[in-house]
């Protein structure tokens, strides 16, 4: 009996024991037999939930006890190492474990705290952390960086604003043609993108005026300093359209060192490529001289697609630029050659559907664009905590050759020479005292500009020949003394000067007996101005407010062309700006005032500004009224990524005359007439951007609206029209896995008019864009591009154009790499598309560039 | 011979010096940046909510956890030129500090903890502030957790995570571990688990570490820079001091600031004390109270 309770016992404790399964084993390195300790082990049940877990110990020995283990897996798992199941259904203890040695690959998500810093004023961006695949300069990061806008024609922006500076380690050496550094420099050789919030490039004024624009700074990698860094591209291949070869070529040199700087650069492209952005002076002032071109010869109109679809060029561009570090200044020159061929073609084809029989009128247009540019700017400066000199001298020559042929019903031929010379000097200077916590500071600046712009079209029709020849050349000074002083945080000044202007122009146009009288004309526009600049500036704490009103008293002569006159202004303009966090940050801008008109309107005579339009100036001086006030608020939250910024203007103007236009024989003359008009503006647009950082990307969000109405009243008739443009835009990129990478856009806009109350249909236009980038190797490269379009004619009826690229590049080094890129591969040749009216159908034919295929080769040292 | 011996045995101590100093520190296999919202005491008693990062640099057998820019000033005081360095970049914070009273421009250390891990002795190490220009460390024994794992899982930067809770000295700790990282390691002491963990909070919403980045990086897990600075204390000693001195600290630098070197004492208001102090908020352990 006691026998049997015993074993009773002995089988009870048996079966509880095999109830309770304890796996057992050891992990050793594969190849080496070696054990591995602390890798870890895992259990898990039938649906891979997690049971239990241990890790391995000295022996790389491990033990689990589990109730059961039907259906269940073991993980073993080690950095370094290749991941192990044993699906222990089919295997018994104790276990040995081999792991094969691998490389762990982490989908890498940057250390945030890396990616934008903050520190005061300064935020800095990580560029490594904003670059993906497909980007090439550092201009391609910057637009992912959140908070930081480029335009497409290379205009940098940040929350909105433009901005002010443009630093390479620390030193301004391109101005505002920082499209060079850009589109040039590599973002392999930039470490962060620095945003300096507020900042006063002048530093004489530090600490007394504030400035609510921000600057840019690249600091560049320790391999890209004191040395010269270069690159090259060349590529050469065939186009579909315009059939032939085509070519692309790229060298950039860069020297970063403490006492020189030079960027110098060479590019040449018939690949659709537009290098104005490379030569584009972003901080260009506005040229005092106020000429503008009275003949208007453009190329015909290109469709609503990406640029790269529509030109036809041959350009392009040779650009040096340094600066020396001399005592305590410095001593800068930017010498640039541009060259620029375009060409253009459009086709309209109306069909008039009549009883006698369908009539049909085509208009072909083909033109021509050959630019030439030469510019060279020598800069000194000096800018120290109590001396500011800057000295500027800009030279700029243009030559700007237009020939437009037209064939069909009105065939014609049009050929311009528009050349343009222009010299400026700019000299600053600021003196600042500092004296028992007061600031002191004395001004003086003197400019002196001087511009021919010289005009001549000709034109061939229906075997008559018109020659119109324009001469006008003006000279600008302007001589002025400020006096500041500055106590906690208040800045009161009073600035005051002289300009000069004196202008003359005379036209000439030969061959038009029915014109004669008017056909000639010779004109001098001078003015005298003096004028008063009192100045109060309140900066304390975390507001700034700035009041101007500057006072002047012009006195007029037209050299009997107009009775000479003296006029008053007054413009005064208040701005605002409370920063109450480090996060926000708002401003509130008014101006208003009278300007005078363009002195460039005043001509009696005729002047013809292309084959069948001619222009009359205005016969009296005529003053516009403008107000406008604006409010812009930011906010950013740099550890979370987020950047958002909106802004709102309205804005009125009102002018005395309007447009008016006649009709004489198959020309159309347009005149200035006396009509009250008034016009009133709303803009309103907004931006969200934000880092991704799941997968080392960025997105942003932005909407804009606009709304124009104007009245104008003439001859006791009032004509109202109203327009308005609304857009909406996403765009967003990362690096979901390591070996891909994308670029996805999307953009909507809308606009409708409305005159005299009927409104017109309103037409809308989509644009998406798809880049993919794929890595299935570490040497090769592939991308894929698409581009669809979907553009609405007249209501309801659209136009989709699709077209994609592809792009293969293989790295035989690590400076050298090959690629070969097909673009346009569906070869779409043309844009065209009907519209239809009641009574006539309209036919338009434009043309895109066809299939290019590009065989390219980039050097890089 | 005598002579030509100590220049040899001189010769080798130098050497050895300068081996000694060149001392080969583990190095790092993965680095984590976790951002740490949490509740904290200032000086006044008073509560305020406050974030920065946190770095985990681990190799799988030991690991720090630290705030990389008190580990930047530590490193600064540790060298005559680099207290220079620092007192000016002190001096220049401070100047802009007060034209614009934003205190990110201060060059001052967010986090005074320092975790380490390590597996191999199986002890974690704290480096933390005491009271007032008091500065403690204790090793204690790995980990603590008793982890229950559940069966939620949700995804961080692009990792499944499991979910797991653990008392741990007076808070209730919610943890999610991605097993798809097979290192034994997490934020503060948090460890134990087969993955790392990317995401903590505990019950009462006044601690939480969440992850925000995820590197590979052969970076050195060195010790840190100011050794002599510490001296060994218990866990509770350590947490009771800090917490008097936030509780009190204003009063505490007043009477320092009152109390001249001469014996004499200056005269100055004397601090409103009467205001309500957040006792709810508390560190990241509560149990050392008495």
């Amino acid at each position: 009996m006691k026998r049997i309770f015993l074993i009773t016992i002995f089988l009870t404790l048996a079966l509880a024991i095999a109830a309770q399964v304890n796996v057992t084993g050891i992990v050793i390195e594969s190849g080496t037999d070696e054990p591995l300790t602390g890798a870890s082990v895992v259990l898990r049940n039938a649906e891979g939930k997690i049971r239990k877990y241990t890790t391995t110990g000295q022996k790389g020995e491990f033990s689990i006890a589990a109730a059961e283990i039907k259906g269940y897996t073991l993980d073993v798992s080690m950095m370094g190492f290749a991941k192990q199941t044993v699906k222990l259904d089919s295997v018994r203890s104790p276990l040995r474990i081999e792991m094969q040695a691998s490389a762990t690959v982490l989908k890498e998500v940057a250390v945030k705290a890396d990616r934008i810093r903050e520190q005061g004023d300064t935020i800095s961006y990580n560029v490594g952390s904003f670059a993906q695949e497909q980007d090439r300069s550092i201009g391609d990061v910057l637009k992912r960086m959140p908070g930081i806008d480029v335009s497409s024609s290379g205009k940098i922006r940040y929350q909105g604003e433009d901005i002010n500076k443009f630093y390479i380690e620390g030193s301004d050496l391109l101005g505002g043609k920082y499209g060079l550094a850009t589109n040039g420099i590599n973002h392999d050789d930039v470490g962060a993108v620095e945003v300096m919030e507020n900042h006063q490039p002048m530093q004489v004024l530090s600490g007394i005026s504030f400035s609510d624009k921000a600057a840019i700074n690249l600091k560049l990698k320790g391999k890209a300093k004191a040395t010269w860094a270069f690159h090259g591209d060349a590529g050469g291949g065939y186009s579909w359209q315009p059939e032939g070869a085509l070519w692309d070529g790229e060298l950039f040199a860069m020297a970063v060192m403490p006492g020189f700087q030079n960027i110098t650069t060479f590019k040449a492209n018939n690949t659709g490529e537009d290098l104005s952005a490379n030569s584009t002076d972003f901080f260009a002032l506005r040229r005092e001289t106020g000429l503008s071109r009275y003949v208007g010869l453009s190329l015909p109109g290109v469709p609503d697609l990406s640029r790269k679809r529509t030109l036809f060029n041959r350009s392009a561009l040779v650009s040096t630029n340094s600066l020396w570090k001399v005592n305590n200044g410095e001593f800068k020159t930017q010498i640039d050659y541009s060259f620029n061929r375009v060409t253009s073609q459009a086709t309209n084809i109306t069909t008039y559907f009549l009883e006698s029989g369908d009539r049909v009128v085509t208009e072909t247009r083909d033109g021509r664009d050959r630019s030439h540019s030469l510019s060279g700017k020598f800069i000194y400066e000096v800018n120290q905590k109590t001396t500011f000199i800057n000295n500027t001298l800009s030279t700029n020559i243009d030559w700007d050759d237009v020939r437009l042929g037209v064939t069909g019903s009105l065939p014609n031929e049009q050929s311009a020479t528009l050349p343009d010379y222009y010299v400026a000097n700019r000299f600053k200077m600021i003196k600042r005292f500092n004296r028992g916590g007061r600031s002191h500071l004395v001004t003086f600046v003197s400019n002196n500009e001087w511009e021919s712009l010289p005009q001549t079209l000709r034109m061939s029709m229906n075997d008559t020949q018109l020659r119109q020849h324009i001469g006008d050349h003006a000279f600008y000074t302007n001589e002025s003394a400020a006096y500041s002083f500055s106590v906690k945080g208040i800045t009161i000044s009073l600035e005051g000067g002289l300009k000069g202007y004196w202008r003359s122009m005379q036209s000439e146009l030969s061959d038009r007996s029915d014109l004669s009288d008017l056909s000639n004309d010779v004109i001098n526009t001078n003015y005298l101005t003096v004028y008063v600049n009192p100045k109060f500036e309140y900066w304390f704490d975390r507001v700034s407010l700035r009041l101007d009103a500057p006072v002047s008293f012009a006195h007029y002569t037209f050299d009997k062309a107009l009775a000479n006159r003296s006029e008053a202004y007054f413009s005064p303009a208040l701005n605002m700006t409370w920063k109450p966090s480090n996060r926000f940050s708002m401003s509130v801008r008014g101006r208003t005032g009278r300007t005078p008109m363009k002195l460039n309107m005043i001509h009696p005579g005729v002047i013809m500004t292309d084959y069948r339009t001619y222009r009359q100036g205005v016969d009296d001086f005529y003053n516009t009224g403008s107000h406008n006030v604006s409010a812009n608020l930011s906010y950013k939250h740099t550890r979370k990524g987020i950047f958002a910024n909106a802004f709102v203007m309205q804005s009125w103007t009102s002018l005395p005359y309007t447009m008016a236009q006649r009709l004489i024989g198959d020309y159309i003359i347009y005149s200035y007439a006396d009509a009250k008009s008034t016009d009133r503006m709303l803009t309103a647009s907004g931006s969200v951007g934000k880092t991704l950082d799941f997968m080392r990307g960025s997105t942003n969000v932005n909407a804009s609206f606009s709304k124009r109405d104007s009245h104008i009243l003439s001859e006791a008739r009032t004509v109202n029209s109203s327009s308005d443009v609304w857009s909406v835009g996403g765009k967003i990129n990362g690096a979901p896995l390591s070996w891909l990478s994308f670029d996805y856009s999307i953009n909507f806009a809308s606009n409708s008019l409305a005159l005299d109350g009927e409104r017109s249909s309103r037409l809308g236009s989509l644009e998406n864009e798809l880049l993919i980038n794929v890595m299935p190797h570490k040497k090769w490269e592939w991308r894929v591009a698409g581009e669809h379009y979907r553009n609405e004619l007249a209501a309801g009826d659209f136009k989709n154009v699709f077209l994609l690229d592809t792009r293969v590049s293989y790295k035989l080094s690590k400076r050298l790499e090959l690629s070969a890129s097909l673009n346009n591969i569906l070869n779409q040749r043309a844009y065209n598309y009907t519209t239809y009216s009641e009574l006539s159908a309209f036919e338009s034919q434009r043309q895109l560039r066809g299939r290019e295929l590009l065989i390219s080769i980039s050097l890089r040292k | 011979m005598h002579k030509f011996s100590t220049v040899i045995l001189l010769l080798f101590v130098a050497v050895f010096a300068v081996s000694a100093g060149k001392k080969d520190f583990p190095k790092a296999e993965i680095k984590v940046s976790y951002t740490y919202p949490h509740l904290a005491l200032k000086t006044d008693g008073k509560a305020y909510e406050s974030e920065y990062p946190m770095i985990l640099l681990t190799n799988g057998s030991y690991s720090k956890f630290y705030n990389p820019r008190t580990e930047f000033n530590d490193s600064l005081h540790s060298t005559p030129s680099g207290r220079k360095v620092y007192h000016q970049l002190m001096s220049e914070g401070v100047r802009r500090y007060v034209e614009t009273r934003d205190e990110s421009l201060l060059p001052v250390s967010p986090a005074s903890i320092y975790v380490f891990k390590s597996s191999s002795d199986s002890t974690t190490t704290v480096y933390d502030r005491g009271g007032l220009g008091e500065y403690g460390f204790y090793s204690e024994p790995r980990g603590g957790m008793e982890w229950e794992i559940g069966d939620s899982t949700k995804n961080i930067l692009g990792y499944e995570c499991v979910i797991a809770t653990s008392e741990f000295r007076g808070r209730r700790w919610t943890v999610w571990f991605t097993p798809d990282i097979p290192i034994d390691n997490g934020p503060w002491k948090l460890c134990g688990l087969p993955g790392l963990i990317l995401e903590a909070s505990e019950s009462s919403g006044q601690h939480s570490f969440i992850a925000d980045g995820i590197e590979l990086s052969k970076a050195e897990i060195r010790p840190i820079y100011l050794p002599k600075q510490y001296r060994r204390m218990s866990r509770k000693d350590l947490l009771q001091a800090r917490r008097a001195y936030l509780l009190n600290g204003d009063v505490m630098t007043r009477q320092l600031i009152q109390d001249t070197p001469s014996g004499s004492k200056i005269e100055m208001e004397p601090l409103k004390t009467d205001t309500e102090k957040d006792y709810h908020v508390d560190f990241l352990e509560t149990d050392y109270h008495e």
